[in-house]
């Protein structure tokens, strides 16, 4: 009898799990095995294997493009960072401040740029912020008689954190508010009784509760931005100018499949990637740590 | 009794050979008058020519055809070609014309084939075209013919993806190949071979704005002298920034808009160093050629027309779209000097709809000015190419069909519809190509162009520049951090195909 | 100096009153660029928002775009098709996303097995990574597998992205139920399979509608896998075609036209959104907290 349980059980879970495991193997585990692999070799337009060491990271080093590229990555991944978690919290603290039904309504609006198909969005805000005379903010600021303002040109890092901190406060606002709404009503009740500002009790009592929730967002947005990028390639495809907002994952992109004459560098591309890989392994691994993620692990119910 | 038969029979035989006599004069007046004109009736001897021609051509075929137990051999060739404006949609029609053409000579001269064009016309932007071209070419599954820029012929030819086609040249020499003005085969001769046939040429002129030059003071002589000011030598490339500065200082135009040039990668990028007298190719090693010395001059220029300095170029230029922008600016009359290509006059007059009668009036074009007064002016030209791919089975009825379109009427045709330039001499003298306004005034230049070198790292170079020059309008780069970024870049994606010279 | 009762009430109401005026305007900020965007879709000016037509909506009669110029219309598919394509690409996302994490993740809720730990962290740390990382390694693979330039390909890659997510969510949801529920199942003599179609799949209902909803609008929406992926213009989706005649070299640039074909793009976007929201709240919190 056991042995028939343990063989069915193992069926079903073979049966069950196997079209994930498998998908995901392919897709995704092999993948970033073969980036690794890729960045060791001159693969390119010609699909030759042609292993050449660490050649492309000893480039990647003496790229003088290297420095401004990291350089972006940073600013992009801080300044985003930044803006989606204060942002969000903004909305979070708002939405939960007001009736219910506004709170939802606010949340879902500011859902809605995420849900957008990405040409749109980056469409409408290349668009609304154009630094010429076309521009819809420049039209309108015209025809109230002053001078245009060169929205993209001069001020990208703050279009970019727009552009993208529409999409990512979304996330962190629902996720603080769903986090703001668990804590127990009777320690904001008891503050105000006791006569406590709102300021106060959001400084002192929510924010506080939902610590772990900011930290694992930061962690986690952290490690989605490293190799965000679709938004930068539709709006200011790394410009303007030289190497202004080109972050590492856009860089990669670019010498894989955006080169004028098509030359699909992908070994050198690879390089950009794995260094991305491998910092965000190491990160993750320092999340499991610090946030004791097998917390979420929680034994399986049944068997 | 017998008088009267003897009379009767002489009637009779007189009457008929009268009879006959009339019937043979009718019967020459008759045939003379239906016969063929002269001309008409191909010659025997170039009949016979035509055939000895096609006989290796015909042999295979019958071969393969009773292979088939008799049945014609049905070719289908495949053609990819690329605008990307749609104006030259000709690229790929007269390649199907060439086919009809070539099934109706296999039924003159009796080859059983029948020969079907297929493929496609392109129109989206060159690093997509030939991100698809490529990939199809290594993987196998590649057109039999493609257009491309002559440049790419380097990259075709190192990587084998292409036929050579001397030979073919030679033997279908005087169908049409005694034609092609003899500089074109320069752009696609590498390592001794020629790769391909040119298709069109182009130059590539400024256009300067005559209606802004007239709020500038200029007479009219003065304008329409201009071009001729250049070919003298008379009028320099400081000379041209000197009127675009006091435009701007005028008011004549906004600032940053006096001397417009394409917002991305391209060709043009090194037309200034050919201008500043620099070297791009090494004849010997055919290694690239990175003169410092020159570069420095062509960066002050540039640093000279951006916005910190006298405000000709337009530092957000880079940025700028070609439709939402560029186009529409130069076609509302808001630039002074616009660096671009013959083809662009056709896209504003059937796409922007600027009219025939206000492009002559607001337009004028010339050169590119020499750097030093008496020097010689320059452009650039990038011949587009049909080439012929290894995986083509029929690489010589693919040849013929390339042979049968580079012919006077359908290249003028495209020619004179798109804004490209004549590839051989008959088409100078062709009635569409002559009587175009626009062809007639641009055709000198040709002699002034000059080609991009044949290297496989072109590209990179090529791009390096356009990145530094990007750099030092949006304000990045002086002229020394400018020209250590071009070392740095060029060392770093070159290594020593490239040979900087300090 | 303390207040008067009633003066405090006034101060509470004003403050009252303006945090909503704040919290209204702040909640209308996002929906400014699609108004705009409806508005430009119904413009007679191409570029600027003037008047009203419903001419830029042409299209919709055969789906070709540009009928008046033959020849440039030849360059570009279909709408229809695109379309065809776009829809292709979201429901096959949709069915596999849905199918596979509802069984996966049934297994992990419910199971303990050799590597459970580890394949749940795998794909908690896949998860917060995107896909844009293996864009090089999937070209080579969809290439050398013959898959490149074909809808499946992309389908493939999708699923593989959106999947991590789908585990995680759904066996969230598992873990809410409570497991007398399935012993009950299988006391009455229901069995494994029988358990898990007739009992716990729809208790979970709302978590696969939720993960149907947004592994459909992932879909929908993706442009990345298809402009690196696809070559040939019939196998485009919308989102392709929308950027393509957005920034083509040739042409005059139409944002209405462009807007209109938008609107098109995003009505199924919008009626979903408005009655999915709140299981899409439920995928972005289940994905984050577990």
């Amino acid at each position: 009898m056991q042995v028939s349980r343990e063989l069915s059980k193992m069926l079903i879970i073979t049966v069950m799990l196997t079209p994930a495991v498998l998908v995901a193997l392919l897709f995704l585990a092999v993948p970033a095995a073969l980036t690794i692999l890729i960045s060791l070799t001159e693969l390119d337009y010609r699909f030759k294997w042609i292993w050449c060491s660490l050649n492309n990271y000893a480039r990647l080093l003496t790229d003088p493009t290297t420095r401004l590229v990291v350089q972006a990555t940073i600013i992009y991944v801080t300044g985003t960072l930044a803006f989606n978690t204060l942002w969000g919290l903004c909305l979070a603290l708002l939405s939960t401040h007001v009736h219910d039904a506004l709170g939802t309504f606010m949340r879902a609006a500011w859902l809605l740029p995420r849900v957008l198909p990405s040409v749109l969005w980056a469409m409408l805000m290349t668009w609304i912020f154009s630094p010429l005379d076309t521009g819809l903010l420049n039209s309108l600021i015209i025809s109230m008689g002053w001078q245009p303002v060169p929205w993209t040109f001069r001020y990208y890092w703050p279009f970019l954190f727009i552009v993208n901190g529409f999409i990512g406060s979304s996330l962190s606002a629902i996720v603080f508010s769903s986090a703001i709404k668990s804590i127990p009503p009777d320690y904001i009740i008891a503050a105000k009784v006791d006569g406590a500002s709102s300021f106060v009790i959001i400084r002192q009592i929510i924010l506080p509760m939902i610590k772990w929730h900011i930290a694992f967002f930061v962690a986690y947005n952290t490690l989605s931005l490293l190799a965000s990028f679709e938004y930068i390639l539709l709006t200011l495809n790394g410009g303007p100018g030289y190497y202004t907002t080109e972050v590492m994952v856009l860089r990669a992109y670019h010498l894989a499949f955006g080169q004028y004459m098509v030359a699909m560098d992908f070994g050198y591309a690879a390089t950009y990637v794995t260094i991305l890989l491998v910092v965000g392994l190491v990160l993750s691994i320092v999340y499991w740590r610090v946030f004791r993620l097998r917390r979420l692990m929680i034994e399986p119910k049944l068997e | 009794m017998s008088k009267q038969k003897n009379v009767f029979q002489k009637t009779t035989a007189v009457f008929l050979i009268v009879s006959l006599l009339v019937g043979l004069v009718i019967g020459y007046f008759i045939g003379a008058a239906t016969a063929p004109a002269p001309g008409e009736v191909v010659p025997k001897s170039q009949y016979d020519e035509l055939q000895k021609q096609v006989e290796s051509l015909k042999q295979q075929l019958q071969q393969l055809s009773a292979q088939q137990a008799g049945k014609p051999v049905e070719i289908v060739i495949t053609a990819w070609t690329i605008g990307p404006e749609k104006e030259s949609v000709y690229r790929q029609t007269n390649l199907a014309i060439a086919a009809a053409k070539l099934n109706q000579i296999f039924k003159a001269v009796g080859i059983p084939a029948t020969v079907r064009l297929e493929g496609e016309f392109n129109t989206a932007s060159w690093t997509d075209y030939r991100k698809k071209l490529y990939l199809a070419l290594e993987g196998g599954t590649g057109p039999d013919i493609f257009l491309t820029a002559h440049i790419d012929t380097a990259f075709l030819a190192e990587n084998g993806w292409i036929v050579p086609l001397d030979d073919y040249i030679k033997k279908y020499w005087n169908w049409t190949y005694y034609d092609v003005i003899s500089g074109l085969w320069d752009s696609v001769k590498y390592k001794g071979k020629i790769w391909g046939v040119p298709q069109d040429t182009e130059a590539r002129p400024i256009y300067y704005n005559k209606l802004l030059l007239k709020k500038l003071g200029w007479t009219d002589e003065q304008i329409n002298d201009l071009p001729n000011k250049v070919l003298r030598g008379e009028f320099t490339l400081y000379d041209m920034l000197s009127v675009a500065e006091e435009a701007v200082k005028k008011g004549v135009v906004e600032p940053g808009y006096g001397v417009w040039h394409r917002p991305n990668a391209g060709p043009d990028w090194p037309i200034l160093y050919l201008a500043f007298g620099g070297q791009l190719q090494d004849p010997s090693t055919g290694k690239l050629i990175a003169d410092m010395k020159v570069w420095r001059k062509v960066f002050e220029w540039f640093y000279e027309a951006s916005m910190a300095r006298r405000k000709v170029i337009l530092d957000k230029l880079t940025s700028l779209d070609w439709n939402r922008d560029i186009h529409p600016s130069i076609v509302a009359g808001k630039v002074l000097f616009w660096m671009g290509g013959t083809w662009h006059p056709p896209q504003w007059i059937s796409t922007w709809g600027l009219g025939k009668d206000k492009f002559w009036e607001m337009l004028g074009f010339m050169l590119y000015p020499p750097s030093e007064k008496g020097g010689k002016p320059v452009t650039l030209s990038q011949p587009m190419t049909y080439f012929i791919s290894k995986t083509c089975k029929y690489p010589e009825v693919a040849f013929l069909i390339i042979t049968l379109a580079t012919d006077p009427y359908l290249n003028s045709l495209h020619a004179v519809n798109s804004g490209h330039l004549a590839i051989l001499h008959s088409q100078l003298s062709n009635t569409i190509y002559t009587q175009d306004k626009f062809l007639a005034a641009t055709g000198y230049m040709v002699e002034y162009a000059k080609y991009q070198p044949l290297h496989p790292k072109w590209g990179d170079y090529s791009t390096a520049i356009f990145e530094v020059i990007k750099g030092i309008e949006t304000g990045q780069f002086t002229v020394d951090t400018a020209l250590t970024a071009l070392r740095d870049l060029l060392k770093s994606r070159l290594g020593d195909e490239v040979i900087i010279r300090e | 100096m303390s207040l008067s009762s009633s003066e405090v009430v006034i101060m509470v109401k004003t403050r009252t009153i303006l945090l909503y005026l704040v919290a209204v305007i702040v909640a209308l900020v996002p929906l400014i660029p699609l108004g705009l965007l409806f508005a430009l879709a119904f413009s007679e000016h191409p570029i600027h928002i003037k008047g009203f037509t419903l001419a830029n909506f042409e299209f919709l009669k055969t789906g070709v775009l540009f009928p008046n110029d033959p020849r440039y219309s030849k360059l570009y598919p279909n709408v229809y098709t695109s379309a065809m394509n776009t829809l292709l690409l979201a429901l096959g996302n949709m069915l596999f996303v849905t199918l596979i994490s509802s069984m996966a993740g049934y297994v992990i809720s419910r199971y303990s097995f050799r590597g459970r730990s580890a394949l749940l962290g795998t794909f908690l740390v896949i998860h917060g990574v995107p896909a844009s990382v293996l864009l090089i390694a999937l070209y080579y693979i969809l290439k050398v597998t013959g898959l490149l330039n074909t809808l499946l390909g992309v389908v493939l890659a999708k699923i593989a992205v959106d999947l991590p997510l789908g585990v995680w969510v759904l066996k969230g949801f598992y873990d809410g139920i409570p497991w007398d529920t399935e012993i009950a199942a299988l006391v009455d003599g229901a069995g494994r399979f029988g358990a898990f179609f007739r009992v716990m799949l729809p208790l979970v209902l709302p978590g696969v509608f939720s993960i149907a909803l947004f592994s459909f609008l992932s879909g929908w929406g993706e442009f990345v896998f298809i402009y690196t992926f696809i070559q040939t213009s019939t196998n485009w989706t919308m989102s392709m075609l929308i950027q393509s005649l957005h920034t083509s070299e040739m042409g005059a640039l139409n944002l209405a036209l462009i807007a209109a074909l938008s609107v098109f793009y995003l009505i199924p976007v919008l009626v979903l959104f408005v009655f999915g929201e709140k299981y899409l709240v439920k995928v972005t919190i289940g994905g984050v907290k577990g």
